[in-house]
């Protein structure tokens, strides 16, 4: 025989011979040596169940784990590689199993079976799927804002804002940069310039004007030219004096012209910019103008975009866009229906920014308090027992309902969907139509008043308007989904989970689960029997009372309960964490609900000196998971918010209604850093919202003071 | 679609027979042909030729289609890797071929009656070592895996598996003597 016949006879073995020997998809697990930049060497996924407790996860799949621990914060990636551009669409959801041994990866796509194979697995089961952790030690005194495109951090150090490139292990200071000299020099005065000709409504339409004469985009055009190339201005209007072909006679009709003629309107756009650079010199040679501020409100988690507000020395605000990809700056479309200016700038309850699947909306769910400036402490329109806190800080004005506004990033077109608000009382809020966009923007939902009146539905995709009749009646919740399709859902609102694809629904004591994405399918029986899981914390509803945290499980009914002894509790936003504060130990304890493990948070001696000293205090607390920072706040016991006399250990006049004070809220860090204000701060605070006689300034600090708000007074009348 | 419908498929002579066929077996033919001729490219190509073969084999039905096309897939691609042999062209498979040629001293021209009996002995061979052993040897020999590879799918170390397969090889040349084979 020849010693082929042996390859050949091996070809043809037994096939259950070869199917039991088929080597199997195997898991790569990649660890990253981070090295540079004095990063902490790479621990494997073995280790980190204890600590993968879901907080801080962005849109593609990476955690920001435990922030409680102090030697940093931890990254923990699962699915793709971070060098992977990662659609949305394409994102994948993790899921702990009970004991969080497991962690399982799948994605919408997957079919059942492939679901089930998936949750046998101990990994995830795509090939050349990488599972990458990392310690970062860093400064505890920072605040972790976001997880960015899978790769920057982006932080708050003190004031400034930092992005963090865990690639590359540098640090970018955007505020630093941005209101640098470089910036503040040339882009940010030609980004200011650009503003201010905008609002001034000299960019008009290049498509309607005329050809045949020098126009006024052309002008424009020519006078940022001029800027960029660094002519002084005496330069450029030497050069403008000659333009020759401008029509002094004929009146413009279009509107945006004004009903001038080019030479009018050339004396208007002087007049515009002599405005401009009277107030660029001005705060070029401030003293006691506003200091520059850069204030980050949106971050694009998956496609790599910070939205931030610049403020200028004189006062300007401007809003922006960062591409941390290209690394570029620009600033956005006007915003015509003022959206994001005035949800940002104006109260406007607590502004959600959520960024559409692709990327190109941004969109911003708010109170709409539009009468609120005009209606004023004598027309109240809120119960008079009404006690604002920390949610609802409001305490005079119309409730005109909450809306859900939408801004095309590319083109500056907006909407604004408004959802009727009832009889628009701050006490009614729970109850009344509460039109929200799920936290990932995959739905927008609101309750269903079904009295067969026709109603909208918005597409999360596109956010048309598609208008419909409510099939059924009764009291229902409606998600919005693509298409104009929907899913109306009888029963109370509990939460969503596993990234807004499920919504739990409670009726009658009963809690289902439906899916989203299959039309609003009872996906309960899947959950129950183990083949479609959650996040671990997402299985449980919790309730606190006299200090017992009872958690219960939603669809098998089993309890515990757990003892938070302390002064305060309070759950994260999220369901995932429960905090307690112990004035007595002077720490804090943080509890992840899914795993029942504690976490301590040492209160420094300043903190615990601060509450010894005061004595007889109330605590809250407030966990904001997206910025991953606990408010502790104290207050004397009996106080009322709306008395005067009251002694917190900080005071703030609201400066946009003119309403009663309200509690100034020192912070704890994870670190247990104690930041309050200063007794100068605080004696100028309760001065300014005139509940205490002496500001705490020296009579030559006094003086200045009120000549500095002379000035002020006298440069804004 | 299950293997019965695509076959049912093969034997109505429909031409979605090889588009399921590709749906379903296209990544595990890949990994085959992929271990053996290390290139992708060629690897695309003799699964493409596998699809071939398959539609111009079927019916009569393989008892499992599976082992059908991989068996298939395995053939062409080792027909593929001689050509490349001899354009001075290898892979880790030439390796592994090498390895089990060892087994049998080369004689004369078989008969095709004998590549039966070749076969059947060693399927007897291959059930009587214990199961990792034998899982080691058919992923060496059939599928042309890598050692690196069966010794991180079995949990050991390169080295352990190297010596693993050498003793099983000694067994098997012991064994086709006994049977009468490479005389």
């Amino acid at each position: 025989m020849r010693k082929t016949d042996l390859l050949e006879a091996m070809g043809r073995i037994d096939p259950a011979l070869i199917e039991e020997a088929e080597p199997k998809q195997k898991k790569k697990f990649k660890v990253i040596p981070w090295i540079a930049g004095g990063l902490a060497a790479a621990i494997l996924l073995a280790v980190l169940p204890p600590v993968l407790s879901g907080i801080g996860r962005n849109q593609s799949g990476r955690y920001l784990t435990n922030p409680w621990e102090m030697d940093g914060f931890r990254v923990v990636t699962v699915g793709h590689s971070a060098s992977v551009e990662v659609k949305a669409e394409e994102k994948r959801y993790l899921s702990f199993a009970g004991d969080a041994e497991q962690v399982v990866a799948e994605t919408e796509a997957e079919t059942k079976a492939e679901t089930d194979a998936v949750t046998e697995s101990e990994t995830p089961a795509e090939s050349g799927a990488e599972v990458l952790s990392v310690t970062v030690p860093l400064d505890a005194s920072i605040r972790i804002e976001a997880l960015i495109a899978d790769r920057y951090i982006l932080y708050e150090e003190g004031s400034e804002t930092v992005i963090y490139d865990l690639e590359t292990g540098t640090n970018v200071n955007l505020t630093e940069r941005v209101l640098g000299d470089d910036l503040t020099k040339t882009e940010y005065f030609r980004s200011d310039l650009i503003e201010h000709l905008r609002t001034n409504g000299w960019f008009p339409d290049e498509e309607k004007e005329p050809a045949k004469v020098k126009t006024l985009h052309a002008y424009v055009t020519d006078f940022l030219k001029a800027f960029d190339e660094g002519r002084t201005y005496g330069e450029y209007t030497g050069k403008t004096g000659e333009q020759a072909e401008l029509d002094f006679t004929e009146k413009r009709k279009d509107p945006v012209y004004r009903d001038k003629t080019d030479a009018e309107l050339l004396d208007l756009f002087d007049c515009a910019i002599l405005e401009w650079r009277d107030r660029m010199i001005t705060e070029m040679e401030n003293g006691f103008y506003l200091p520059a501020w850069l204030h980050v409100f949106a971050t694009d988690t998956v496609h790599g975009t910070v939205i931030y507000q610049l403020r200028s020395r004189a006062g300007g605000h401007g809003i922006f866009r960062y591409d941390l990809k290209t690394d570029s700056f620009g600033l956005l479309p006007p915003d015509r229906r003022n959206i994001l200016q005035g949800t940002i700038t104006s109260y406007a309850g607590e502004p959600e920014f959520v960024f559409s699947p692709d990327g190109r909306y941004l969109t911003v769910s708010y109170t709409n308090a539009a009468g609120i400036s005009g209606a004023g402490k004598d027309d109240p329109l809120h119960p008079g027992d009404f006690v604002p806190d920390e949610d609802y800080p409001l305490q005079h004005g119309r409730y005109l309902g909450d809306c859900v506004g939408v801004f095309d990033l590319e083109t500056g077109d907006s909407l604004c969907y408004g959802f009727d608000s009832g009889d628009g009382y701050f006490s009614d809020i729970a109850a009344s139509t509460a039109g929200r966009l799920s936290p990932t923007g995959a739905t927008v939902w609101y309750r269903a008043y079904l009295d067969g009146k026709k109603s909208f539905r918005i597409d999360p995709a596109t956010f048309q308007n598609h208008r419909g009749y409510y099939p059924h009646e009764g009291d229902q919740w409606f998600f919005s989904l693509k298409r104009g399709k929907g899913v109306l859902l009888e029963g109370n609102f509990v939460r969503f989970a596993k990234d807004d694809t499920v919504v739990i629904m409670e009726k009658n004591g009963e809690y289902r689960a439906y899916d989203l994405i299959r039309q609003g399918k009872d996906i309960t029986d899947q959950i129950k029997s183990g083949k479609t899981e959650l996040m671990a914390h997402e299985y449980y509803a919790l309730t606190v009372t006299d200090g017992v945290l009872t958690r219960t499980h939603l669809f098998d009914g089993s309890a515990s309960e757990v003892i938070l002894s302390g002064d305060a509790v309070c759950l994260s936003d999220n369901g995932g964490f429960a905090f307690a504060y112990s004035s007595e130990k002077g720490s804090a304890i943080c509890l992840n609900v899914a795993t029942l493990e504690t976490y301590e948070i040492a209160v420094s001696p300043d903190f615990a000196a601060e509450l010894s000293a005061a004595g007889n205090v109330g605590f809250s607390f407030r966990y904001l998971s997206e910025e991953n920072t606990l408010f502790l706040s104290f207050f004397r016991e009996g106080d009322d918010h709306k008395k005067e006399g009251i002694d917190f250990f900080g005071i703030i006049k609201d400066p946009v209604f003119n309403a009663d004070p309200v509690p100034f809220y020192p912070y704890i860090l994870p670190d247990g850093t104690f930041i309050a204000p200063t007794e100068e701060e605080k004696a100028l605070l309760l001065w300014e919202a005139g509940m205490r006689d002496d500001n705490g300034l020296t009579e030559e600090e006094k003086e200045e003071l009120i000549r500095e708000k002379e000035r002020e007074a006298a440069m804004n009348p | 679609m299950e293997d019965g419908e695509i076959l049912k498929l093969y034997e109505e002579r429909s031409g979605d027979a090889v588009t399921e066929t590709d749906k379903k077996y296209r990544n595990y033919c890949a990994a085959i042909a992929r271990r053996i001729l290390g290139d992708a490219s060629d690897a695309e190509e003799a699964v493409n030729d596998t699809w071939m073969k398959a539609w111009n084999t079927i019916p009569p039905i393989p008892a499992s289609l599976r082992s059908y096309l991989g068996m298939l897939c395995r053939g062409i691609s080792l027909n593929r890797l001689e050509k490349a042999k001899a354009g001075k062209r290898s892979s880790g498979a030439t390796l592994a071929i090498d390895e089990l040629a060892e087994c049998l001293t080369d004689g004369s021209a078989s008969d095709p009656a004998d590549t039966v009996a070749l076969t059947e002995a060693l399927n007897r061979f291959l059930r009587s070592l214990p199961k990792k052993t034998r899982i080691a040897f058919v992923e060496r020999y059939w599928y042309m895996a890598p050692v690196g590879e069966i010794a991180s799918s079995l949990g050991m170390k390169e080295n352990a598996v190297s010596m693993l397969l050498s003793r099983t090889r000694k067994k098997l040349e012991t064994f086709l003597k006994e049977e009468g084979f490479g005389l």
